[in-house]
């Protein structure tokens, strides 16, 4: 009997412990200091983010927001951080949003969680929006070595290069699954445009025109895609006079001025930059070359070089330069020689400058 | 009488000892005469042999041809400078070698350090050999040639540069401190447009060919060169049509840009053997050509799209597979430097006339307080941190116009249809500190620099003036 009675006591305080500790439990959730001990506090990876759209194009709105098992995130503060500026930082403000780019740059957004019991978190998420480039040069001429881009003018032709650079599941996919819908001022290039390609060839803009010229690139039925558009105006023809020295040939670091002081003679070469060509010596380029208003004979071979002489102090060099096959190519030029002088090639006289009888240096 | 028969014996005797003494004599000068013509008939034969190279010493007579040569008072003055035992005096370049180049190696204590000119005019004036590393000869702002150079690095075993000659292809030496000009080749390679030269002293030259205006690329090694002899360079042609390219001295890799036969453009790689054509290796391919390749010591290599004033310029790091991974996208008119073992590079822009200049390092964008194009720029030496030592100080030097007053400056200035007169700046990209270390027309003299280049030590600065295509070099410290 007395075993009887042991035991219904035993099974009272056993039920009454338990529901005592439920009790307990429920009037303090959690405690910091035993999920301290437990090592759950300030787990840094805690929180995740989720990027809405995860592949974003150019210019487009991109909504984050961050996500957590334990976390009450109305009562955390929460900071974002934009490519290292915060962009928001509050109580409860667990979204943030933000837009790439005309250009398409990547995103790269951190949250910081701090939360009174399971302590501080964060988490960052690289956004990789699809990118589009839009690149372009000319076969037109310009001499060699010439440091600066090749030029589309009137009459010639326009090369375009897109490079598209969309990241699916952390692969760049390649470029014959991308496909490229090219247009012209707003009109679509069908016959250019197409799966894989990234590479087209039109007309150059019209003479003193600019086009604007737009590539969307788009994979994965339709549904990631990026773009980019670009003005291109047409170049002038531009035309310089260069000394070809005998020694130390044509001297492309110097354009001769419109006055050059020369000595006896001076053999010139005359480089129209941006020409529709791709050679000086293209039978469709004319050079009518007049010294003092009379025609001279250029080089037989070099067609664009003269050897300017004359009795007097002064001449006077013209050049008209055309192209039987594109008559929007025309440039001319006049300069004046002013002959006895020791200058004239853009080597100086050794004794012209001396720097090294300064006392400033 | 017996007097008499005795005084005639002593006269025979003295008579035939004169006789005697008379033929010895002409059979003497019989035997010199012949010595003396064999001397004669053998200088003869081989006059010359042995003489040094006449009127100009081994530098050459271009300059005088064309009228550069300095008058001939100025050799006396070069030799009176440096007195006896001066490294000028005479030795290996002959006279004019100071002449011809520059007035530096002649100038003995001009420089801006006082006492180091002081030094050096005593030491000289004593007669003092040049060839000690203290003594600077040299001025801190040393015109090395007054003609064009094609190309030129500086050596790593040696305070010295070694340049290209445009007109001949020579290739020299210019000691930084002593001021010493000495050709190292005699291979005539003329109107040398380009040259990329390795801190050996081989070379690539570049040319055109006068006939058909192909680019013709060559790479040479110099077969024996010492401070006495004068090599030859001996090498192997690279392809035609070279359209752009850029060779690492230091990673021995060159890195170019040629047409395809089917009308695209390729990238290449290859070995910088000297004096051989390596296997080349191709690493992007696009339709347009107006690249520019950097070929960096770190082996990455990067291509910027030519720049042209408010034309949206792109660089980019081509990867192992051939991508272009971007750096920097969608800025006008952009020019762009990058700094190997780094992350960090300068870029420009030129936007409605207007020059930026800005720097990126380590993620963040700073625009720099000078308006000038990243052309006109070089890096210091850089070391990266290693175990033991942190890394050094990201150091970029810019020349910078004093005016650049152009709608189209980038254009203008690559056409060579305008020049600037450049003040030389350090911007320490780490402490973020700037300083002017030369001011614009320093001595009279306009500099529109282009190519710079600093040297492994961290000294000097050489470069190209656009105005003319001659050789300078900076010394960085006053």
């Amino acid at each position: 009997m007395a075993r009887n009675i042991l035991r219904v006591v035993c099974f009272v305080l056993g039920v009454s412990v338990f529901f005592g500790s439920i009790a307990y439990a429920q009037s303090d959730p959690i405690n910091s200091d035993a999920i301290s001990g437990y090592g759950l506090r300030n787990l840094q990876n805690a929180v995740v983010i989720q990027a809405t759209p995860a592949i974003p194009s150019a210019g487009d709105s991109v909504h984050f927001s961050v996500e957590g098992s334990v976390y009450d995130f109305s009562k955390d503060t929460i900071t974002w951080t934009l490519n290292g500026k915060t962009i928001a930082s509050g109580v409860g403000v667990s979204s943030a949003d933000a837009t790439v780019d005309s250009k398409g740059d990547t995103l790269d957004v951190i949250v910081d969680v701090s939360d009174p019991t399971w302590g501080d978190a964060s988490n960052e998420i690289t956004i990789v929006p699809a990118q589009m480039d839009i690149l372009y040069d000319a076969p037109s001429y310009v001499p060699p070595f010439y440091r600066g881009r090749a030029l589309p003018s009137a009459g010639g032709t326009l090369n375009l290069q897109a490079v598209a650079r969309i990241v699916q599941g952390g692969t760049t996919l390649p470029n014959s699954s991308i496909t490229y819908t090219w247009s012209r001022n707003g009109t679509v290039l069908g016959n250019l445009s197409g799966r894989g390609k990234s590479q087209i060839s039109i007309d150059s803009p019209a003479l003193y025109g600019a086009d604007t010229i737009s590539v969307r690139a788009s994979a994965n039925d339709d549904t990631l895609s990026a773009n980019a558009s670009i003005v291109i105006p047409s170049a002038s023809l531009t035309l310089k006079l260069y000394e070809d020295h005998p020694l130390f040939g044509v001297t492309y670091f110097n354009a001769l001025p419109a006055t050059i002081p020369a000595q006896s003679e001076m053999t010139v070469a005359a480089v129209p930059y941006f020409a529709t060509v791709t050679n000086l010596y293209d039978q469709s380029l004319q050079y009518a070359w007049l010294l003092n208003d009379s025609p001279l004979l250029a080089s037989s071979t070099k067609r664009n070089e003269v050897t300017p002489a004359s009795n007097q102090n002064t001449a006077k060099l013209h050049l008209d330069v055309t192209s039987s096959d594109n008559f929007f190519l025309s440039a001319s030029g006049d300069w004046l020689f002013q002959f006895g002088n020791s200058g004239g090639s853009t080597i100086k006289n050794p004794g012209a400058s001396d720097v090294f009888h300064s006392d400033t240096l | 009488m017996s007097n008499l028969k005795k005084y005639s014996t002593v006269i025979i005797v003295v008579l035939i000892c004169l006789l005697v003494t008379a033929v010895g004599g002409l059979a003497g000068w019989l035997l010199v005469l012949h010595s003396n013509g064999q001397t004669i008939s053998f200088e003869s034969a081989m006059r010359g042999l042995g003489l040094n190279t006449p009127s100009a010493g081994q530098n050459g007579s271009n300059y005088d041809n064309i009228g550069g040569g300095a008058p001939n008072g100025n050799l006396s003055t070069g030799s009176a400078n440096n007195g006896p035992g001066g490294s000028n005096a005479a030795g290996i370049n002959g006279g004019d070698a100071s002449n011809i180049y520059g007035s530096g190696s002649v100038d003995v204590g001009v420089g801006a350090d006082g006492s180091e000119s002081s030094a050096a005019s005593a030491n000289n004036a004593n007669g003092t050999s040049s060839s000690s590393a203290t003594v600077l000869k040299a001025p801190r702002l040393w015109h090395v040639t007054k003609t064009p150079v094609a190309g030129f690095t500086f050596a790593t075993s040696s305070p010295m540069a070694y340049f290209v000659e445009r007109a001949t292809g020579y290739i020299f030496t210019a000691d930084e401190m002593s001021g010493d000009i000495l050709r190292r080749t005699n291979t005539l390679m003329p109107k040398t447009y380009e040259a990329y030269v390795a801190r050996d002293g081989g070379a690539i030259y570049r040319t055109i060919n006068n006939t058909t205006g192909a680019i013709q690329t060559f790479s040479g090694i110099v077969g024996s060169s010492t401070s006495q002899n004068i090599g030859t360079v001996i090498g192997a042609n690279l392809p035609n049509n070279i359209l752009a390219m850029d060779a690492n001295p230091d990673s021995k890799s060159i890195f170019y840009v040629a047409q395809s036969d089917n009308g695209s453009f390729s990238g290449y790689t290859t070995p910088w053997t000297e004096g051989k054509n390596g296997k080349q290796t191709q690493v992007f391919n696009l339709s347009i050509g107006s690249w520019r390749p950097f070929s960096l010591t770190d082996g990455r290599l990067m291509i910027l799209e030519k720049p042209q004033d408010d034309a949206m310029g792109y660089a980019y790091q081509i990867t192992s597979t051939g991508s272009l991974k971007p750096i920097l996208r969608g800025a006008p008119g952009l020019t762009f430097l990058p700094l190997s073992n780094s992350d960090t590079y300068v870029f420009g822009t030129s936007e409605n006339g207007a020059l930026t200049l800005y720097a990126q390092s380590n993620g963040t964008t700073y625009a720099l307080p000078v308006k000038t194009i990243a052309d006109k720029c070089t890096w210091a030496p850089y070391a990266p941190a290693t175990k033991k030592k942190p890394a050094s100080d990201i150091v970029v030097y810019c020349a910078v116009p004093s005016s650049a007053d152009s709608k189209n400056f980038l254009q203008n200035w690559y056409m060579g249809a305008m020049h600037t007169s450049d003040s030389w700046w350090r911007m320490d990209l780490t402490t973020g500190k700037s300083d002017q270390i030369l001011e614009a027309a320093s001595g009279g003299s306009e500099l529109d620099v282009i190519d710079p280049a600093v040297d492994p030590t961290g000294n000097f600065i050489g470069f190209r003036n656009n105005v003319d295509g001659s050789l300078w070099i900076l010394r960085i410290n006053k």
